[in-house]
């Protein structure tokens, strides 16, 4: 989705030309901020999903938005990472120590214990989350 | 040396993806229409169901088993290949990619005292990691043993996943445990061939005599014997041959029975065939328009029609081709059957700027047609609006159904999976 060739960056204008005085900043011209080198180191390795509910707010990740997910990472203690228990994928915050523990930014629900899930398995690492508004 | 990567049920690994609670449940996908089984999980193969198998004649045993279906995505599948490609782009960069799921590498410019055997695995772990396909990997001399180690790094469960073959001694042995019809290329046909003057394995192969081989069989025959023999004499370009012949059919959602709609549906198929055509830079001289009723169905009576017609010259023009199939499908059309499937295929290619025009040629405005084509060709490409012409059809009743679609998780941002 990222390697497009066609893909065009919003950011980029169209080159228009000049008829009168050469710009003088014309050596001085770079490329603008391109959002997809901001957000995705490695493309191939990187998928979208769209995160439902409120348990990660704190976090900044609010109802709806969409998570930059890179694959190729491995999880560093306090990452915000995706996982999948039981069939299922989860959005939570990891905490590696002497145990190995998955919670959200709501007190109400209980931590996870890594090591007592019998069907576990880490999908990839939450890079940033983009919120709409 | 040459490495061999193969997805393992592709298809079906791409559908796994984004739904864990399908990890070790049987998957299998339908070709466009859910006609038959295309792709299969390991777990649905050990269930018994066979490639290529019409659905509806497996469908509630598979189904009441547990077995889960979709219909082919491959606007997903293309996305996943594309991954998996770059990944092993950035591994390698000599890389020949063959097929949706399979591709070379050519370890040729590796340094000597490079170890294969992590090299594979690194490759094999990358690209369960990143992406969440599994692979199976063949490294060998040539390209046709590397296929060979493919294939039992696949079905082999011994050696998970990865056959490294490098010594002569070993490459002996393994070929000596390797039935001829298992290498690259050999047939079915080939095999009773080669099985009548005493030819059983791939090691049997090697020790004919090339003259024999020469007189008696064709060059493809002989590149795959100096292959085995550890001579490396494919290379790119011999992937890259023109095509020989565009095919565009398909199942119809329901069988018909008018003409007009059999007309619409050929129509289509010419105008997608020319299209590919023109993309080979290649003109056809032979356009063959064939429609049938369905052949897994006892009840109805069965037709199977088909008639090739010569051009004069050969064309890459869209409207010459929807208007000779169509003057094939007004020969070939009997009333009364209900059909299942039309299709075209166009042959006898010429090279679209190396053909003669003959003496009694009519004069034609070819360069006004060569810019018609691609104008139509560009404004197809920009997805904006279709372009086509009149007898194409709006109704496109005959379209095919794929019921059972995953959703477009990688490439269309209101199917994202989602999350909690």
């Amino acid at each position: 989705m990222f390697a497009n060739k066609n893909y065009k960056d919003p950011f980029s204008h169209k080159k228009l030309k000049h008829s009168g005085f050469p710009s003088p900043a014309n050596d001085y011209i770079e490329n603008p901020i391109n959002m997809n080198d901001l957000l995705i180191k490695r493309a191939s390795a990187t998928f979208l999903m769209r995160f439902k509910g409120s348990e990660m707010i704190l976090s900044g990740i609010k109802n709806n938005a969409i998570l930059i997910i890179d694959r190729s990472l491995k999880p560093a203690n306090g990452n915000i990472v995706v996982v999948s228990i039981d069939g299922e994928f989860l959005c939570r915050k990891i905490l590696l120590g002497s145990k190995k523990i998955l919670i959200t930014d709501c007190p109400k629900n209980k931590m996870l214990d890594i090591d007592k899930i019998i069907n576990f398995e880490f999908l990839g690492v939450v890079t940033s989350s983009i919120n709409k508004y | 040396m040459f490495a061999l990567i193969d997805c393992n049920s592709f298809y079906a690994s791409c559908e796994k993806i984004f739904r864990p609670d399908l990890k070790d449940r049987p998957v299998v996908i339908l070709s466009n229409n859910d006609g038959c089984v295309i792709a299969r999980s390991s777990e649905a193969k050990k269930m018994g169901v066979s490639m290529t198998q019409p659905w509806y004649q497996v469908k509630d045993q598979y189904l009441s088993k547990g077995g889960v279906v979709f219909s082919s995505n491959y606007e997903f599948y293309a996305d996943i290949s594309n991954r998996v490609m770059n990944v092993l782009s950035d591994l390698c960069p000599e890389i020949d990619i063959y097929s949706i799921d399979e591709a070379f590498l050519d370890l040729r410019s590796f340094k000597k005292n490079i170890d294969l055997i992590s090299f594979a695995y690194d490759c094999k772990r990358i690209i369960k990691e990143w992406i969440g396909i599994p692979v199976s990997i063949g490294i060998a001399p040539t390209k046709t043993l590397a296929k060979l180690a493919n294939k039992v790094a696949k079905d082999d469960p011994r050696f998970d996943g990865v056959v490294i073959l490098s010594e002569p001694r070993a490459i002996k042995h393994f070929l000596k445990s390797m039935p001829v019809e298992k290498v690259w290329g050999i047939g079915k046909k080939l095999t009773i061939r080669l099985e009548n003057i005493g030819v059983k394995t791939a090691y049997d192969l090697t020790q004919i005599d090339s003259r024999l081989i020469g007189d008696n069989f064709n060059v493809v025959l002989e590149r795959t014997v100096r292959e085995l023999k550890g001579q490396s004499c494919i290379t790119l370009h011999d992937f890259m041959e023109p095509k020989k012949q565009i095919m565009v059919s398909r199942s119809f959602g329901r069988s018909i029975r008018s003409k007009n709609l059999l007309s619409e549906a050929i129509s289509f198929h010419a105008s997608r065939a020319a299209e590919k055509l023109r993309h080979e830079k290649q003109k056809c001289r032979l356009i063959t328009t064939f429609i049938r009723s369905n052949r897994f169905n006892s009840k109805i009576r069965q037709i199977y029609a088909s008639r090739s017609l010569e051009l004069i010259h050969p064309t890459d023009d869209t409207r010459v081709i929807i208007k000779n199939a169509n003057r094939i499908l007004e020969q070939i059309f009997a009333d009364g059957y209900q059909y299942a499937k039309a299709g075209i295929l166009l042959s006898d290619f010429t090279d679209s700027y190396g053909y003669q025009m003959s003496l009694f040629d009519k004069k034609r405005d070819d360069k006004k047609a060569t810019k018609l084509m691609e104008t139509i060709d560009y404004i197809n490409l920009m997805e904006i609006a279709k372009v086509g012409f009149g007898n194409q059809g709006y109704r496109n009743t005959w379209r095919m159904k794929r019921e059972i679609k995953s959703q477009r998780y990688t490439t269309k941002i209101d199917e994202i999976p989602l999350i909690r």
